[in-house]
């Protein structure tokens, strides 16, 4: 499994920028000679991924998140923090997309190490503002102690594969990276899948402004993950395991790579791991960045050495992924799910939701609230709920919107707070449950800037393969940005227009999303002040 | 390989397993709209000028997608037409006032698209209202004049290079809305490993790569 | 923009039609179109759908066809003044005999040649020619004439010129620069299999499990096929390359062997030696189709692996995993280049080759088959046409009395019975003061012979000569008569590619001037010395030579069309074959011709330490009379610079772009370095393009006894830095 890295040229790469601070021109020469690529293909690679610099920058590089909560709560501290080190060239500010630190918005990263922004007094002596240091016992995790670890594999791999299948069935489990695909079929089609290579990988890369749950599970709970991924490879014959994960989760890194090597000292992964004769490990792929990677075929792409720019579907992973290979793709918090509901049975994981929903929900809360956070709750549980488990609105501001799902979920009015936070019920409110990531905006807020600072994040984070999301979500944010910064327009008809153009034109859900909480919002908040210069008005002063 | 049989603008259609709606219409002498697709490459879908519609959520472009069994697609209506519209009015919007291509080798596929769609006026900003930097032109090449403004990324250079010639010099370089083209670790193109055989501007669908030689000396 | 108007666009061509034609520059023969105006003006070059290009061009194709335009073209006959005798060369750079940064370079100069000559009448000018040919004859005898005819010209422009030689002069002194090429490659095909052209296409390498190209650098010389070899390559081929010099395709091969210069035959007789050792040879194809294996057998049994290492230098597990690669291969197709040809037992080379190939059972068959890449781009089809002082049309020996009566009987003359000379033996024989009088017909050979100090003395020593051409040549100043002749995209005429396909151009400007078809020159000299030659159009032309030569059967202009033919052609509804020989050879039973490792001429000594080998470059055509001439060909590469490994080049102190002196027994050459691995320590190398650093004033004109052709790859030279020079 460590040779299958060395094999990779984003790996090759990766410790180039780690060595030598950057991944010259005359670095590159000499790998392209090295591999025999041509060069071409490398500048492909490095001018892709954004932990690749061409050259090394300051000797201290502060990077500040511009999305969504980090944004709405940082704008005053980034700007005050500029101005005091304007003059210092020991250190170089990058504003980046999200860090999935939105729980201590507004967030960055000082040499790729997280936390709060600092203030200008503080950033000489930076330290990780850490709430998390301490190892908690999660509500999912069903092992008492570390000794119990895996214990639910060894089990059920003593089972046929459709048992644990039908098991994960009756919970009704399903996707919870957004999709929420019902994972027992996904499970099933791979299964049924010919062919080779066959893997299965965790999706780790989790990158929406205001998502930050399955940090939160890696960090907690990994060896939950690793026996999740252990008992899909057995489900669909996989040799070899992957979780991708996103290179600023330093901690949640460490204590993988932790629980693998524990794992691998055990007998867990390794030789017959999933039976005699079939050698099954998991290998921890540090994404070089960039929100794309966490569409599944742009996380193939990686992995297979190129640009990460989704691929066409069909086909689907599920039958022609990595390497051409049946490939099963899950998120985090699902294989973390299979291994709590096969240790403590669907009908347990059923009675867990509120009235007929069933199970336990990771919800990531930001924004306005008191105490952003991580929350394990019961399916059904309200937003208002939800934003009271958070000790309420913050800076006694009440509720403006709320994004229940991740930026590319409509914002909903304070009046919808009722609903439960459901894949149905959040749909037919007219948004979505998406990552379970809950954006909370008070009143006293710029919607419309929050609006717009989610078109922006999905056109900063776009790959450019495709002519509606690359062209048509950088015309939009300019066309919206002109009329609110500059001269009022009425445009939200021709948003409108090129919103559909993207929804059903372009190749992945970053484009077809990309406008979408602005058009939508702009439907749904007709007498929100902030938005009346995208109808041509000028907004009222406060 | 079997024959699958589907139906395209109402006509029933049998080709071999594997064709793409784009080649199963061509045959039948349906004729798709495309950009980033030229029968000698590789289809990528990348410019989504070919996309049709086949009863799914999003529209799938015609180039990429193959035939299934029973399948009905739609090539043109209404909404089709409309998004092939603001598809080709983005990529103009981007484009220099004259096409390099029109006065040179006279086959600007994007001008040509935005005449047969009668696109004239339009809302998105372009380049000289925008607040991203110019994309650049580079000269260095004696033969081959390069203009970033007027690239649509559409790919087909890249894949000649690499795919027809083997040449293996053009990439995508960056990312989003700020990709463009590039030669080997994007230098200039004279000082790259380009052999200036020309196959990029043959297969360029636009004024972003033709050629910098106008006529012999006289 | 903010709004499309369509009615400002495309008005800038209006006026532009394409007209489908072909590319004037290599033996590959890419179909192309040009895009011209009513004036004639190329705009522009669009590749088409040819059998050998499917619509790709090169460098050269897209961006080189400017030359045919250039001001300098030649618009009325010359003729030498008086005062220019004794003949001599006339600009500065010819009469010295050596080059180098202050000297004169780039393309002659005018200025310098020009007042030597004045302009006169067609009608002076050929009376002129017909006066001094027919002097030369009666003073001494039809062999005192000799003949160049070019593989620029068409089929039917090089039926017309030997003709021309044979008929109305009465010599078989007749040649081309097929002879400096791949005439020792034709005399090994025709030994060996007896046919000279290639046996199967460039494109069927798609079919091949395993090619080698050997001696030859297809990216630049032959780059459009080249892009066929990387395309299979990708899908799967392995290419095994082996040079002296490490060719661009180099990155796309499996295996690259960088032999010794000289040691081909040493190498391949080893590779065999392991071929036949380990049981790898088609015994069944063997017993079947060929004869002489058990001299071949007996011969590489002296080559076993260990002395082919230490001849070739190739390290003995290297050359039995070539051996096994391609004695494990259900199918190879070998291609060789000027690296086999190029030398005085470039026969030798050749022959190692083929019997690799027979030993093999690699002919025949889809994916296999033998290749010598042609240069030129009617290389093939003017030896077709008897471009060559040993054969009538279609390569039938004018020493068969049979044959020669009926080619009395078709030309209704009497025709001589004796074979001629080939180009370097006219040098030769010009010197010892046989030959008296030349006719050039679009060849420049004191920049393409050898030693081109001897070809100086041997160009001022005749009594008449007459150079025909586009612009003033290096020849051309030692001419008595230049007639402007026509270009490639002016003319109608068929061309015969590497492939063995018979493609037709269409004329899309005319000649300036007074500039003449090359045919109707020829036509109307016959003509003025007593001969009816009476061709409606070069479709007449052709028609004879295919009466002549039965290998174009069934061929003609009006079925060779836009798209063109491969020859032999069984029915005229037939597109020809693409692949010969599957059952028979046109001698029978294929030949083994066992070689054994030969001696090159020239070699290092103390004085003379490195070997120079000479050759081409992508962006120009051999003396850079044309591509010199295009703009966008001399931008692009502009001088002239030669190869040394970096680690000489730090033992003489010379820098990269650095001046340095090569001297040979010859001549010597001042020349910027180029530093590159390309080369092995020891060696380098230089283009033959750059009269400023003209490479033949280095090379040795000695012969390969077969072929007759020059030694151009091995020559034995001194380097020195010129630290002075800026």
């Amino acid at each position: 499994m460590e040779n299958k890295a060395e094999h990779r040229l984003l790996n090759a790469l990766e410790h180039i920028q780690q060595t030598q601070g950057a991944v010259s021109d005359e670095a590159l020469k000499a790998l392209a000679a090295e591999w025999g690529q041509p060069l071409y293909r490398l500048e492909g690679l490095r001018s892709f991924y954004p932990v690749f610099r061409e050259t090394p920058g300051a000797p201290n590089r502060l990077q500040i998140c511009r999305d969504g909560p980090c944004r709405l709560k940082g704008e005053a501290a980034v700007k005050a923090l500029k101005d005091a080190l304007g003059d210092r060239d020991d250190i170089e500010i990058e504003m980046v997309s999200c860090l999935g630190l939105c729980d201590c918005a507004p967030a960055a990263a000082l040499n790729d190490s997280p936390g709060p922004l600092p203030d200008h007094a503080d950033i000489d002596a930076w330290d990780i503002k850490d709430r998390h240091s301490i190892s908690e016992h999660l509500p999912t995790d069903p092992y008492p102690d570390t000794a119990a670890h895996y214990s639910t594999a060894a089990q059920w791999l003593k089972r046929p594969a459709e048992e644990i299948i039908a098991e994960i069935d009756a919970a009704g489990l399903q996707g919870l990276g957004g999709a929420a695909f019902p994972t027992a079929r996904k499970w099933q089609f791979t299964r049924a899948a010919q062919g080779e290579p066959r893997t299965v990988i965790c999706n780790a890369d989790e990158s929406e402004p205001g998502t930050f749950k399955d940090r939160h599970l890696l960090e907690h709970a990994p060896h939950l993950v690793i026996e999740g991924i252990l008992i899909g490879a057995a489900v669909i014959g996989a040799r070899q395991g992957i979780i991708y994960l996103r290179h600023e989760y330093q901690r949640a890194r460490a204590a993988i790579t932790k629980a693998l090597n524990k794992a691998r000292a055990d007998g867990v992964l390794g030789s017959d791991a999933i039976g005699p004769g079939h050698d099954f490990d998991i290998e921890l792929f540090i994404s070089p960045g960039g929100y794309i990677l966490g569409e599944e075929t742009a996380l193939l792409e990686a992995l297979e050495d190129r640009r990460g720019e989704p691929r066409h579907k069909p086909p689907f992973p599920t039958t022609a992924g990595l390497h051409g290979g049946p490939t099963l793709i899950n998120n985090v918090e699902t294989l973390a799910a299979v291994s709590t509901i096969l240790a403590r049975g669907a009908s347990w994981w059923r009675e867990q939701g509120i009235g007929e929903h069933a199970g336990l929900k990771y919800v990531s809360v930001s924004g306005d609230v008191k105490n952003p956070q991580v929350l394990c709750l019961p399916w059904g549980t309200t937003v208002a709920e939800a934003i009271e488990h958070c000790g309420g609105m913050a800076d006694n501001r009440d509720l403006l919107a709320f994004s229940p799902g991740g930026a590319s979920t409509p914002f909903l009015p304070a009046s919808a707070a009722q609903t439960p936070m459901t894949f149905d019920d959040l749909r037919q409110a007219g948004s979505g449950l998406g990552t379970g990531a809950l954006f909370v905006v008070g009143t006293g807020r710029n919607l419309a800037e929050v609006l717009l600072g989610q078109a922006r994040f999905f056109r900063n984070e776009s790959c450019g393969k495709c002519v509606p999301c690359r062209v048509g979500s950088n015309k939009g944010v300019e066309l919206a940005d002109a009329a609110l910064n500059h001269q009022p327009n009425a445009i939200d008809a021709e948003l409108a227009e090129l919103h559909q153009t993207l929804m059903r034109t372009s190749i992945c859900g970053l484009g077809q999303v990309a406008l979408l909480p602005l058009v939508d919002g702009l439907k749904r908040f007709p007498d929100e002040p902030s938005l009346q210069p995208l109808r041509g008005q000028t907004p009222e002063a406060d | 390989m079997s024959d699958v049989s589907l139906t395209i603008d109402g006509v029933e259609v049998t080709v071999p397993e594997g064709t793409t709606i784009w080649e199963a219409a061509a045959r039948y002498g349906i004729e798709i709209p495309v950009l980033c697709h030229d029968p000698r490459l590789e289809p990528v879908g990348v410019c989504r000028i070919c996309a049709v519609d086949v009863g799914e959520r999003t529209l799938p472009a015609a180039c990429v997608r193959h035939v299934e069994a029973g399948m009905n697609v739609i090539t043109a209506n209404t909404e089709i037409t409309a998004h092939r519209r603001i598809l080709t009015e983005l990529m103009l919007s981007d484009q220099p006032e004259q096409s390099r291509r029109e006065a040179t080798t006279g086959d600007d596929s994007l001008y040509a698209l935005a005449r047969e769609l009668k696109v004239s006026d339009f809302p998105w900003p372009d380049a000289k209202s925008s607040s991203n930097p110019p994309r650049g032109q580079d000269d260095s090449s004696p033969v081959i004049a390069v203009d970033h403004q007027a690239c649509i990324l559409c790919d087909r250079c890249v894949r000649a290079c690499d795919d027809i010639q083997h040449n293996d010099v053009i990439t995508r370089t960056g990312k989003g809305h700020s990709v463009r083209i590039g030669f080997d670790l994007d230098v200039p193109m004279a000082e790259s490993s380009c052999v200036s055989c020309g196959e990029c501007v043959a297969v360029c669908p636009t004024g972003a790569l033709t050629h910098q030689f106008l006529g012999e000396t006289s | 923009m903010k709004s499309f108007n369509p009615s400002e666009s495309a008005a800038a061509l209006a006026g532009i039609t394409e007209v489908p034609t072909l590319c004037p520059y290599c033996g590959v023969g890419c179909a192309l179109s040009y895009g011209v105006d009513a004036d004639g003006t190329i705009h522009y070059a669009r590749g088409r759908d040819g059998a050998s290009n499917a619509e790709r061009l090169c460098v050269k194709g897209r961006y080189g066809f400017d030359y045919a335009a250039h001001p300098q073209r030649l618009t009325k006959p010359l003729i030498r003044r008086e005062s220019a005798y004794p003949r001599g060369p006339l600009s500065q750079f010819s009469q010295i005999d050596s080059s180098g940064p202050r000297k004169a370079g780039g393309i002659v100069d005018y200025t310098e040649v020009m007042p030597h000559f004045r302009e006169a009448s067609w009608e002076e000018a050929l009376e002129r020619i017909a006066e001094g040919f027919t002097r030369v004859r009666t003073n001494g005898g039809p062999h005192a004439m000799a003949g160049f005819g070019s593989a620029k010209g068409s089929n039917e422009e090089a039926y017309l010129f030997q003709k021309f030689m044979r008929t109305v002069i009465g010599t078989n002194n007749v040649d081309h620069c097929t002879r400096l090429c791949h005439a020792s490659s034709v005399y090994a095909l025709i030994e060996g299999i007896g046919s000279g052209a290639v046996t199967n296409v460039v494109r069927d390498i798609e079919n091949a499990e395993v090619a080698i190209l050997a001696g030859c650098n297809p990216t630049a010389n032959h780059p459009v096929a080249a892009s066929f070899m990387k395309q299979a390559a990708a899908a799967g081929t392995d290419l095994l390359a082996v040079n002296v010099r490490r060719p661009g395709i180099a990155d796309y091969c499996s295996q690259y062997c960088q032999i010794k210069p000289g040691s081909d035959v040493a190498f391949y007789n080893a590779v065999m030696h392991v071929i036949i050792a380990e049981d790898l040879h088609d015994k069944a194809f063997i017993e079947t189709r060929t004869e002489g294996f058990a001299e071949l057998k007996a011969m590489v049994e002296e080559y076993p692996p260990a002395v082919g290492e230490r001849l070739s230098g190739v390290p003995a597990e290297e050359i039995i995993a070539f051996a096994r690669q391609l004695g494990q291969a259900r199918s190879a197709m070998i291609f060789w280049g000027m690296g086999i040809s190029q030398h005085v037992f470039g026969t030798d080379n050749a022959r190692c080759l083929i019997a690799l190939a027979l030993l093999t059972g690699n002919i025949g068959r889809p994916g296999t088959g033998l290749h010598p890449l042609r240069g030129q781009n009617n290389v093939q089809g003017a030896s077709d046409a008897g471009l060559i002082p040993m054969y009538y049309p279609g390569y039938q020996s004018v020493a068969d009395a049979e044959v020669r009566k009926r080619f009395e009987s078709l030309w209704g003359v009497d025709l001589p019975d004796t074979p001629g000379l080939t180009t370097a033996e006219i040098t030769h024989a010009a010197l010892e003061g046989d030959i008296r009088g030349l006719y050039c017909m679009g060849e420049n050979p004191f920049l393409s012979d050898p030693d081109i100090n001897r070809v100086r003395e041997a160009l001022a020593s005749l009594d008449f000569l007459v150079v025909q051409d586009l612009f003033i040549t290096e020849t051309a100043e030692f001419a008595d008569v230049i007639l402007p002749a026509s270009a490639f995209m002016e003319k109608c005429g068929t061309f015969t590619n590497t492939d063995r396909r018979v493609q037709k151009s269409q004329p899309v400007r005319q000649p300036p001037g007074e500039a003449r078809q090359d045919w109707h020159i020829l036509r109307d000299l016959a003509q003025r010395m007593g001969h009816d030659w009476n061709y409606p159009d070069e479709s007449a032309v052709f028609d004879e030579f295919v009466k002549a030569a039965p290998l174009y059967a069934n061929l003609s202009h009006t079925n060779i069309g836009e798209t063109g033919r491969w020859y032999p052609c069984p029915h005229p509804d037939s597109q020809g074959e693409r692949l010969l020989f599957a059952d028979t050879f046109p001698i029978g039973r294929g030949r083994f011709v066992p070689a054994q490792l030969g001696t090159a001429p020239d070699l290092p000594d103390n004085d003379y330490p490195f070997i120079l080998n000479t050759g081409r470059q992508l962006e120009h055509w051999h003396t850079g009379v044309m591509t010199r001439r295009s703009r966008a060909l001399d931008a692009i590469a502009p001088k002239a610079r030669v190869e040394l490994h970096p680690d000489d080049a730090r033992k003489l102190g010379v820098a990269n772009e650095e001046w340095v002196e090569l001297a040979s027994r010859r001549g010597s050459v001042q020349v910027q370095a180029l530093l590159t691995r390309d080369v092995a320590p020891g060696t380098l190398f230089l283009p033959m393009h750059f009269r400023e650093a003209a490479a033949n004033l280095l090379t040795s004109p000695a012969l390969d006894p077969f072929g007759k052709i020059p030694e151009f790859k091995i020559c034995a030279v001194a380097v020195n830095a010129l630290s002075e020079v800026s």
